[in-house]
């Protein structure tokens, strides 16, 4: 058990029995009354987020997540995993990755967290490098979008960049944001 | 540039400011005043946790660091001072030390003679125009934050309970589950309605957890500050008016309503004040007195002596105080994004 102050952002609690990552925190003490912890809490299984008030007086039940590696294979309806000691190969539902599913690059190994043997979210670096494969050629006099174009990268997600980029350029990413950074050069 | 040289000119800035403050009340015919930040028997705020300390050769005389000024500024009030501030600083122990918090801060408080909130909120208003902010203030009660937020009919979950504060106080410290308004014994007075004010939030369809130690009072606070508080709008100054008088306080209740007679001041989202058309009657400051004092062990902090006589004769004459977090006010002011950044130093 922790106190209500305690809870920080990036750490897994257990709220109504399932899994919460605290997305968000913020210490708040109306003054007049009780300090309270404000935060936005997303649960780990599927996605949804929460907005809570935790007096930082109350006892708030850690979730007891450990990590594991794994390299990433492909996937369908699901993401494929595969223990690089063990060679085991696992599952991870798509409600658990949501976003972070299109940053994963085949082959890369990623620290999954684990909940009571189920996967619940996987590390992934704040930027990623990825390769275009389909961009297309920038319509001359488009002053609506502006200098921008979207195109589409080998994970299979489109990002908007700027329209000198072409088909085979590798540009970085800002995975929090889903953002081009810059392109880069081999 | 070293960090500290890079806040000397927010430094200049924060002095002119804190003038400009001064010229105003002073202006306005309010007395500046200098009163001590050491108290042998502060206030009690149960939710307040004070610092303690000791003279070295006297190690039985407990002194306590103001949390506010307010303890000694009612005092003079009473003796007949007319309107009054103090700028000065304050400590909490219980504070994070963060971008809007921390154990020691300064704070702006006055007092208006003869005044009610409304009174004070139009000073208030006057003043944020002195110091240069451009964008006309709105009101918003409670009441119409919970309706227009939420759906939530504030006014439903309280109700008029007839129970006297004395009696309350002792319930309160035996169980949980009552929150009402001080007032003196025999009174009907205000009290939130826990069963209630639950119904509401899950009609509401609100996703807040609510666990059976949750008074109508941590419930009003935890939906406030969720769902409510993120909500107003930063453009623009917002008084959030009339409390539920069930939230007890020093301030005074709004006759024949549930509401108290007290506002707080947000500015960019942020809480900058808060203000109390004051209580005046003696017995109901010592209910309100003795009703901390029994719940301040009970949320595990430190009991100190408290002054029996506080506000009796003399009492405190019809007034209305402002107490606001100067630290917060610069920050909104220069646009700035932590507190580190508009103060010399941090403890």
């Amino acid at each position: 058990m922790i106190k209500g102050g305690s809870i920080d952002k990036g750490m897994y609690i257990l709220y109504k029995g399932d899994p919460y990552l605290v997305a968000e925190r913020e210490f708040v003490n109306p003054g007049k009354g009780a300090a309270f912890t404000r935060c936005k809490l997303k649960n780990a299984k599927n996605g949804s987020v929460l907005k809570e008030t935790i007096k930082t007086s109350d006892n708030v039940e850690e979730a007891n997540v450990y990590d594991r590696d794994g390299q990433y294979l492909y996937s369908d309806d699901t993401f494929h995993f595969m223990d690089t000691e063990t060679y085991d190969q696992f599952e991870i539902p798509a409600a658990v990755l949501s976003d972070k599913g299109g940053y994963l690059m085949e082959g890369e190994q990623y620290r999954i967290i684990m909940w009571e043997s189920e996967p619940i979210d996987v590390v992934i670096p704040m930027k990623i490098v990825a390769k275009v494969t389909d961009a297309p050629d920038a319509v001359k006099g488009d002053t609506v979008t502006g200098a921008s174009k979207t195109v589409v990268v080998e994970t299979g997600i489109s990002v908007q960049v700027p329209i000198f980029i072409k088909t085979g350029d590798k540009i970085r990413i800002n995975t929090e944001t889903g953002e081009y950074v810059e392109r880069v050069n081999d | 540039m070293t960090d500290l040289s890079r806040r000397i000119a927010p430094l200049r800035h924060r002095a002119r400011l804190v003038a400009a403050i001064r010229a105003f009340l002073d202006g306005r015919g309010y007395l500046a005043v200098e009163t001590p930040r050491l108290c042998r028997t502060p206030i009690p705020e149960a939710h307040i946790e004070l610092f303690e300390t000791h003279r070295a050769a006297h190690p039985d005389d407990s002194l306590w660091l103001l949390p506010s000024p307010e303890y000694y500024l009612k005092q003079l009030l009473a003796a007949g001072s007319g309107s009054i501030y103090e700028i000065t600083h304050s400590f909490r122990d219980g504070e994070e030390i963060g971008r809007y918090h921390d154990i020691e801060f300064t704070m702006l408080e006055y007092y208006t003679v003869n005044a009610d909130g409304d009174a004070s909120l139009e000073v208030t208003r006057e003043l944020l125009q002195a110091l240069g902010e451009t964008t006309a203030p709105v009101n918003l009660s409670m009441q119409e934050a919970w309706k227009r937020f939420i759906g939530i009919d504030l006014a439903a979950t309280i109700q008029e309970s007839g129970v006297s504060g004395e009696r309350r106080a002792t319930a309160k410290a035996g169980g949980r589950g009552l929150n009402s308004s001080a007032s003196s014994a025999g009174a009907p007075e205000t009290t939130g309605h826990r069963d209630l004010m639950v119904e509401a939030i899950r009609r509401a369809g609100l996703t807040l957890s609510i666990s059976p130690d949750d008074a109508w009072e941590d419930l009003f606070q935890r939906v406030f500050l969720s769902y409510i508080e993120p909500e107003l709008p930063r453009d623009r100054p917002v008084f959030v008016t009339d409390y539920p008088a069930a939230v007890s306080t020093l301030a005074r209740r709004k006759s024949g309503t549930p509401w108290a007679d007290r506002w707080e001041l947000y500015l960019g989202g942020v809480e900058v004040a808060n203000c109390f058309g004051e209580e005046t009657d003696p017995d109901r400051i010592a209910v309100f007195f003795r009703e901390q004092q029994t719940e301040k062990p009970l949320l595990g902090r430190r009991v100190h002596p408290v002054d029996p006589t506080f506000l009796r004769a003399p009492p405190l004459p019809r007034c209305s105080g402002v107490a606001m977090g100067v630290d917060r006010l610069v920050m909104h002011l220069l646009g700035a994004n932590d507190m580190g950044e508009v103060v010399s130093f941090r403890p």
